[in-house]
């Protein structure tokens, strides 16, 4: 069953044959979930790995590049 | 792409956007891919900062959430054993942390001791029988008070507790067959029922007056209950040791005096009167209803505090840090909440 929109009180009044309602479910909690992350992340990520970080993320990719190569993106996966 | 910290920000307030969009169930699969990439790559740049349990946690239900949407059985499967490695590696670590009430397997009553469950309080008389009895409070009574209260039956919401669960609690511990120290076993399950179900369902009760001309508005009342009575709490707690020096009970409370307390109700009575416009109460009637429930909420403290000198505790919990736990909250709620809700039941309902 494609589940669409926020409110799928019809899935809850047919009742699901399969996990189609609880993987509905799941995936907003894990929304959830992943907005918390996120956000406490974007406070604090600056600090942590900005260019005035603690470690900055610039110095870790120059490193892992001299490490591995091209091949870094296998130690290292990263859009960055 | 670039390291820079414009790129980083955009990386986090990208992914919060991207969640609110999986909240909305729009474009969930490309979302889903999104979400992960970005959380890797943020995990990979906070080093050791984003090195715990959580972190591998979420990356890998995020992982298993791409294939989830219209999935097949497999998928939940993996959930599964995602969340059975998850319980059973945290309980390995436990046993290894060298904490000796979890490799002795007895942490679950070390943290359940200062509770009122008669069960689990050091020096108290209990039995295997009782057991059972707690089986139907905590199973039986509890929910169907609340069912009560969800279905507006004042009559049996009134009675329910004191006759019928009080007439039980007895019943069912001697038909178990133990009667040593039955007096005292039934008498704090009973005490305990009063307190933390009875009295404290009239709070949410509130919302079944149906007050005139304050239809739907009654979450206000429970709201100046709650303002008014933790108000008064967290002055006395703050104030009440500071002021004053004539103590009130040096047996139960030392620090408690009649200088601090006073003044403290009295402040807490005030804001009780500042709110009478959100309320259906007039500014007279608001200054002696607070006044009451203070008072209520005030005897309420000292009996609880009473119970905890008598099972040698200091607070009923560790849910915050030097205010105790839930009951250490909440105690005098469990007083003042009836005494509010008849007196706006009787004079407004």
């Amino acid at each position: 069953m494609r589940t669409r929109g926020l409110w799928k009180i019809d899935l809850l009044m047919a009742g699901a044959p399969d996990y189609s309602l609880v993987a509905w479910f799941f995936l907003r909690l894990l929304a959830a979930v992943y907005l918390a992350a996120f956000w406490s992340l974007a406070v604090q990520i600056t600090a942590l790995a900005g260019t005035q970080g603690i470690y900055p993320l610039a110095e870790q990719m120059r490193i892992a590049a001299e490490d591995h190569g091209f091949w870094r993106f296998l130690t290292y996966p990263s859009i960055f | 792409m670039a390291a820079d910290d414009g790129t980083l920000l955009a990386a986090a307030y990208g992914g919060c956007a991207l969640a609110v969009l999986l909240f909305a169930s729009w474009w969930e699969r490309p979302v889903l891919v999104l979400l992960y990439l970005l959380y890797l790559s943020l995990f990979h740049a906070g080093q050791i900062f984003t090195n715990f349990q959580w972190d591998y946690l979420l990356l890998e239900t995020g992982f298993l959430a791409i294939i989830l949407p219209g999935g097949s059985r497999i998928v939940v499967w993996l959930f599964r054993w995602l969340l059975f490695r998850l319980r059973f590696l945290s309980g390995i670590s436990k046993l290894l942390s060298g904490d000796p009430t979890c490799s002795g397997l007895t942490a679950a009553t070390t943290t359940s001791r200062p509770s009122l469950c008669p069960t689990s309080v050091p020096g108290t008389p209990t039995s295997r029988a009782d057991h059972r009895t707690l089986f139907w409070v905590f199973f039986v009574f509890v929910p169907f008070q609340y069912y009560l209260v969800a279905t507006q039956w004042y009559g049996l919401f009134a009675v329910f507790i004191p006759v019928y669960a009080f007439l039980f609690v007895p019943v069912r511990s001697v038909l178990a067959g133990d009667t040593s120290n039955f007096l005292a076993r039934t008498a704090k399950i009973q005490w305990g029922l009063m307190v933390a179900v009875y009295c404290i369902s009239h709070a949410p009760a509130l919302l079944m007056l149906q007050i005139p001309g304050y239809a739907g508005e009654n979450t206000k009342l429970l709201l100046c209950l709650l303002v008014v009575v933790q108000l008064s709490d967290v002055l006395q707690y703050t104030f009440g040791k500071t002021l004053g020096r004539r103590r009130i009970a040096p047996q139960v409370s030392p620090n408690k005096t009649w200088e601090g307390t006073i003044g403290c109700i009295a402040a807490a009575t005030l804001v009780g009167v500042l709110l009478w416009w959100v309320t259906p109460f007039g500014p007279l009637s608001a200054a002696g209803i607070a006044l009451l429930i203070n008072l209520a909420g005030f005897a309420g403290g000292l009996c609880m505090s009473a119970i905890k000198r008598d099972r040698g505790v200091k607070d009923f919990g560790t849910l915050i840090e030097g205010h105790g736990g839930i009951m250490d909250r909440i105690d005098s709620l469990c007083f003042a909440a009836p005494v509010f809700f008849h007196l706006v039941r009787y004079f407004y309902a």
